[in-house]
């Protein structure tokens, strides 16, 4: 209407809703997240009359509420970033806290062991003193697992916090989902109840508080929300369906699995950069997965090397330092799939057994009983309440039911583990575990200093025999070779130090000299034939395996007894000893023992023809017990054992040795009875027993009788054996020469024997006529392996007694050959080795030492000496203050009754400065309060970016107040503004109302 | 510029808040009179201060040994010092009955006094220490140095090992000396070209010269008042090295209490609170803070609404 009432009136409604509006935003002013509201006043259409326009008045088309979108997002990103910094900074001080607190960091621990071991250093072999430096050992320990155990309760509480931050976006996240299902009831955003969007947007900036949002909005105010970089990644509102998070904890680092939607699309969330999830989240990642991985690194470093640098140390009892320190694994009980009350323990028992595999325990219903299993390795063990797998004792209290299932997992965390495992202060190896004494009488009056320095001369990097192939653990078939003009020696492998009833085997040929050698390091030859001075000169060098500097000697070549290397016992040739064995009675019980006398008997005698005018053997060729054998000339071709064994005896007449030994010509053939043929012809030894003919044998005893018959012209007897075999002997040792009858074919054994026609060479036995006494074939100046083939054995190197260091097998001499191995395995380590002897070094002249053992007074090695490298053997590094003297002399033994040492302790203590097992050179304490100041700089940085974020934060909160927010004066200004307009147009309908007055009262 | 009513509000709290948390840190500094209150507050002056720390703790290990090293010095040269007494004493017996005029009782007499000072020169080679260890036997602690062999004579069966303690960060001090370093064995030359030197032990020695003074013999006796001299000066020898040895500790010990000295003032600027400079900027915040709350008192009244009906 254009009229003043009509106008006035409309005006006076106006300005009521607008004054209304105004004491709304002041019943409001301290409301969280209200946004101002502002009645929008449009003039109403205008009237048109002719040509004029008249006004018809105002109304209130809308409230609107003030409110900038962009502020508004720039308000909650600002705050997600904010709120980041606020766990980094709470949470990174207590890790700081922790790790630099003096009373309880590791700084002091680490400083009170050294000084307990610095301390013991002033008097090592106090026993009290000692046990001072246990007890702090044990300090240490205790303090890296206290420190672990504050780590782990940072751990529980962060995992805690991440729970409750997810279970608040869960829970903003549906109640954003329900306002979208309101919103979504009108289509445009104009219409929309402001409180409403107020409410939403609340929500919003309550969510960017736990993690950085990206919100789409739609054109009637739903919103889309997202956790992710984009609008479509880590979405947890889409309309109103709002989808789950879950976190999952990774069970061995500080790693967080965030999962949207775990029931349906299982998205991934790669991670979160901001709010207050994502600063937990880069907390328990950068700050305490680094401080733990640090606490961990270290204990395991002080462990290793701490254990290291003990091992090589000595103890009051004289031997080498146990383990200081061990790490056990830690163990979590999964016990989901445990239906009763149960209590589980466990402790570690033997700290040797222990393993860090998952152990599975099942109830065994049928049986009542608990069965652990290690899943690794397989192994079993069971109980009815306490089970001993693994070095653990567990003990399980509680009544199992069917089905029952447990886990212990096993996890690595050595600073949760580790433990000091030795207790007796005897124990502590405070002293050197090896000394040098210079002799008083010594002119050049130098000092010696001794360590223990093994390096790459130490080791000898050829094949062990029990490498030999193919292998066993007690023999092996051996490795094939030749020796030519070309290659005069073969380096064929190593006896390893430790190894016991060592037989080395060669098979060669009759016609080829060839000889196997085995030599120390230092060139003292123990086994084979004494090399030419050429040979030495080629073969004595470090490419043949031996040390540097090493000289020749042939002193202890096959030698035993008084003159033996060390205890060793050496033979070259061939041997048999008495073996023991086992006697029992008719039942099978055991008697006694009982000893055979030794027996040695050769394979068949190879074929080999005589050469007119030389002996087969030569004279000194062959040795037999310690008396050299004269020449053997056979004269009936081919060369029969029946006749060597004739010489052989009567050699044996000539040295005495027949009270030791029997020395008989043996040839046996044995047939089976069901293989006999016999109506076959045979002919043996040129005389013929069954003709063709003849009518066949009724049994094998039958040919045994024919055979016999012609005894006396062939030399065979025959006999049939317990089994019902038919064997065929020589009385001598002669052959026997098989033939088939006159009319023969081709190709089949048609003798009565069914084997193949031939010559059957005897061999040679010799027997102990005691059990004490050895049966050994050895070889002469003269002779060579090839001699003891023409007897029909192999040469075999004997070494009896333990090897005490690796030697080297050579090979010399011309043509192929065959080496084997036997032995029994052992093991000894290069420094308990030294340790056992004592050694003294004797410097014959100035420039070359002698090295004698002093217990048996072998000589070991002559170097010539180099004052700058000093004297290194085996491991052992000597070197002198001065130029020595000829005649001085100096001995070193393994330290053992030097109790008062402190050398040992002293290199303990010096592990504190130590940069050489940390990467980067640092000490252990560097390292440690390295990784302090690292994470104290983001500790710090935490804070820095905080206080910068707050202004950040201010401002835009400012920004948005600015827009959204009540200020009373505005509000009042406003009342007052609306108040005059309402007085004005309650003025206006009071004009109206007089003017009306006036026309109605025209009479 | 507007700002909304709740926002000032909001903004002054937040910042007499932040005023109220400075004043409480610098209160709990001044308590504790410590610069850093916990280590997160300043983290590398925290990681500073352990690293010093450990440095002082090792001087005190260092003054440690070198009071160890001073008491077994000590203890040595009390014993050196009674033989050389003793070695003085039979030099003279010896020059006497080397004097041609004594008659074989006399001569008696003086050997059997040779050999009760002999016994009590074996007595002091084998003493031990407070802690019952043989002072003169290297590292062999536990076993007699100077014993009887299978025949009688005294040998030494201690060995030569030197023991050593860090006295300082690269210093070492030697805390021993072997048997042989002290009664040191005599090295005859041969009687006949082309026979090896002689070595007899020190009181293998002293015996030959009580059987001497015993049993006479001119040029044994020569021999033997030689070898006193070298004896005697091999003592004063091993005396004069364990004085310098204890001048060598003291004037370590004195090095490392300067060490220790500059180490803990070090500490202490890193730690140790400056209290003029706290209770400054005590002053400071609590000006600010009475301002933040007296100007908040008396804006927070002006309000439109005061004036307005």
């Amino acid at each position: 209407m254009s009229d003043m009432l009509g106008i006035g009136t409309s005006a006076v409604q106006v300005y009521q809703r607008a004054l209304a509006t105004v004491s709304n935003n002041v019943a409001n002013m301290a409301t969280e997240g209200y946004s101002r509201q502002e009645a929008v006043i449009q003039d109403n259409l205008p009237r048109e009359v002719a040509s004029l326009f008249f006004g018809t008045g105002s109304r209130v088309s809308d409230v609107q509420r003030v409110y900038d979108a962009f502020i508004e997002a720039g308000l909650r990103s600002s705050t997600s970033d904010l709120v980041t910094q606020t766990p980094l900074v709470h949470y990174s001080s207590r890790v700081v806290d922790t790790m630099g607190s003096q009373l309880t960091g590791l700084s002091s621990a680490l400083d009170s062991f050294f000084a307990a071991a610095r301390t013991l250093s002033n008097d090592a072999a106090s026993i009290e003193l000692r046990s001072i430096f246990l007890s702090e050992a044990d300090g240490l320990a205790a303090r890296f697992r206290t420190l672990s155990g504050q780590f782990e309760a940072l751990d529980f509480e962060t995992q805690e916090a991440v729970k409750v931050d997810v279970g608040r976006i869960n829970s903003l996240s549906a109640q954003i989902a329900t306002v979208n299902a309101e919103l979504g009831r009108r289509s445009s955003l104009a219409k929309q109840p402001p409180r409403l969007l107020d409410h939403r947007d609340q929500l919003l900036r309550e969510l960017s508080e736990v993690a950085r949002i990206r919100v789409k909005e739609a054109a009637n105010g739903v919103v889309d929300v997202s956790l992710g970089g984009t609008d479509r990644q880590g979405q947890i509102v889409s309309g109103r369906q709002a989808f789950q998070l879950d976190a999952v904890f990774d069970g061995q680092g500080m790693g967080v699995k965030l999962i949207i939607d775990p029931v349906g699309r299982r998205e991934a969330l790669s991670g979160l950069s901001a709010g207050n999830l994502g600063g937990l989240l880069h907390f328990r990642t950068q700050i305490l997965g680094a401080a733990v991985a640090e606490l961990d690194f270290l204990a395991q470093t002080v462990s290793k090397q701490f254990n290291a640098t003990h091992h090589l140390n000595m103890t009051m009892s004289g031997e080498l330092g146990g383990d200081l320190f061990t790490i056990d694994p830690v163990f979590e009980l999964d016990d989901r799939a445990v239906r009763g009350q149960l209590s589980v323990q466990w402790d570690v028992v033997e700290p040797s057994e222990t393993a860090f595999h998952n152990l599975e325990i099942n109830f065994d219903h049928k049986a009542d009983r608990w069965l652990a299993r290690d899943v690794v390795t397989g192994l079993e063990a069971s109980g009815v309440d306490q089970i001993r797998i693994n070095g653990l004792q567990i003990r399980i209290e509680g009544l199992g039911e069917q089905g029952d299932r447990m886990v212990l997992d096993a996890s690595m965390r050595p600073a949760a583990g580790i433990r000091r495992l030795l207790d007796e202060p005897r124990g502590v190896a405070a002293a050197a575990a090896l000394r040098v004494i210079e002799s008083p009488g010594n002119a050049s009056g130098a000092d010696a200093m001794i360590v223990w320095q093994p390096d790459a001369r130490d080791e000898l990097n050829i094949r062990s025999i029990s490498e030999f192939p193919p292998s066993s653990a007690f023999q092996s078939d051996g490795v094939s070779f030749e020796n030519s003009s070309a290659r005069p020696a073969s380096l064929l492998g190593k006896v390893s130090a430790g190894m016991e009833q060592v037989r080395l085997s060669l098979q060669s040929q009759i016609s080829e000299p060839l000889d196997v050698q085995v030599f120390t390091r230092d060139g003292r030859h123990l086994a084979g034939k004494a090399l030419t001075e050429a040979q030495q000169a080629a073969l004595v060098n470090p490419s043949a395996g031996f040390v540097a500097g090493a000289t020749y000697s042939d002193d202890y070549l096959n030698a035993s007894g008084d003159k033996a290397y060390l205890n060793l016992s050496v033979h070259y040739g061939a041997r048999a000893v008495a073996t023991t064995y086992e006697e029992r009675n008719r039942s099978g019980e055991l008697i006694g023992e009982a000893t055979r006398p030794a027996v040695l008997t050769s394979r068949r005698l190879p074929t080999q023809s005589i050469v007119a005018g030389q002996p087969l053997i030569q004279a000194g060729a062959v040795t037999l017990n310690g008396g050299v054998l004269g020449a053997f000339s056979p004269t009936t071709q081919p060369v029969q054992a029946s006749e060597m064994a004739a010489w052989l005896n009567s050699e044996s007449v000539r040295l005495g040795l027949t009270d030791q030994l029997m020395i008989e010509g043996v040839n046996e053939l044995r047939v089976n009875a069901q293989e006999l043929m016999l109506d076959a012809p045979l002919r043996l030894n040129g005389v013929s027993i069954r003709a063709v003919a003849d009518p066949p044998a009724a049994d094998p005893a039958a040919l045994a009788r024919q055979i016999n018959q012609q005894y006396t012209a062939t030399g065979v007897i025959a006999d049939v054996g317990s089994n019902g075999d038919l064997v065929l002997r020589t009385v001598d040792g002669r052959d026997i020469l098989l033939e088939p009858a006159d009319d023969d074919l081709l190709g089949s054994p048609i003798n009565a024997l069914a084997i193949p026609a031939g010559r059957f060479s005897g061999s040679i036995r010799f027997t102990a006529k005691d059990a004490a006494t050895p049966i050994q074939l050895g070889i002469g100046p003269q002779g060579s392996p090839a001699d003891l083939t023409r007897m029909g054995f192999s040469t075999e190197v004997w070494i009896d007694g333990q090897i005490p260091e690796d030697l080297i097998i050579l090979s010399t001499g011309s043509g192929q050959g065959l080496l084997s191995a036997q032995f029994k395995p052992g093991e000894l380590e290069p420094l308990p080795a030294i340790r056992e002897r004592e050694f003294r070094i004797e410097f014959t002249e100035t420039d070359r030492w002698r090295l004698t053992d002093s217990q048996t007074g072998t000589v070991l090695a002559e170097r010539p000496y180099d004052p700058v490298a000093g004297i290194h053997y085996r491991g052992v590094q000597i070197s002198l203050s001065r130029p020595p003297a000829k005649g001085d002399v100096y001995t070193f033994d393994g330290n053992q009754d030097g109790v008062g040492d402190n050398a040992g302790i002293i290199k303990l203590a010096n592990l504190e400065k130590s940069r050489q097992f940390i990467a980067g050179g640092r000490t252990i304490a560097e390292s440690w309060l390295d990784r302090l100041n690292t994470l104290g700089n983001l500790s710090n940085q935490a804070k820095i970016a905080q206080t910068a974020l707050e202004v950040v934060h201010q401002q835009a909160i400012e920004a948005r107040d600015r827009v959204s927010g009540v200020s009373l004066d505005e509000e009042a200004a406003d009342l007052i503004r609306f108040q005059q307009a309402y007085q004005a147009s309650a003025k206006v309908i009071q004009t109206a109302n007089q003017i009306f007055d006036l026309v109605a009262n025209i009479r | 510029m507007k700002i909304s009513t709740g926002q000032f509000f909001d903004r002054a709290v937040l910042q007499m808040g932040e005023r109220q948390g400075e004043l409480s840190k610098v209160q709990a500094q001044l308590a504790s009179a410590k610069q850093i209150v916990k280590p997160s507050d300043e983290p590398d002056r925290a990681g500073a201060v352990l690293r010093i720390k450990s440095v002082v703790d090792r001087q005190d290990r260092h003054l440690e040994s070198l009071v160890a090293a001073k008491n077994r010095l000590g203890i040595e040269e009390g014993v050196l010092t009674d033989a050389g007494d003793l070695l003085a004493r039979i030099k003279e017996l010896a020059l006497q009955a080397a004097n041609g005029t004594y008659d074989p009782g006399n001569r008696e007499v003086i050997a059997i006094e040779i050999d009760g000072m002999r016994e009590q020169l074996l007595s002091l080679a084998n003493a031990r220490d407070t802690q019952n260890n043989y002072l003169f036997a290297g590292a062999r602690v536990q076993t007699r140095p100077f014993q009887a062999d299978a025949e009688g004579t005294i040998v030494y069966v201690g060995d030569q090992t030197r023991t050593e303690v860090a006295v300082g960060e690269h210093r070492d001090l030697n805390m021993n000396r072997s048997g042989t370093d002290v009664f040191v064995s005599i090295v005859r030359r041969p009687a006949a070209p082309g026979e090896q030197p002689q070595t007899v032990g020190f009181f293998e020695a002293l015996q030959q010269l009580s059987d001497t003074v015993r049993k006479g013999g001119e040029v044994e006796m020569q021999r033997g008042l030689g070898e006193i001299d070298k004896m005697v000066q091999n003592i004063a020898y091993a005396i004069s090295e364990v004085g310098t040895d204890r001048r060598v500790a003291e004037m370590q010990t004195e090095m490392v209490e300067e060490t220790q000295l500059q180490m803990r003032s070090v500490l202490s600027n890193l730690q140790d609170l400056d209290y003029a400079e706290a209770v400054t900027r005590m002053q400071k915040q609590i000006l600010a803070l009475e301002a933040a709350q007296r100007s908040f008192a008396q804006i927070s009244r002006l309000n439109l609404f005061e004036y307005v009906g």
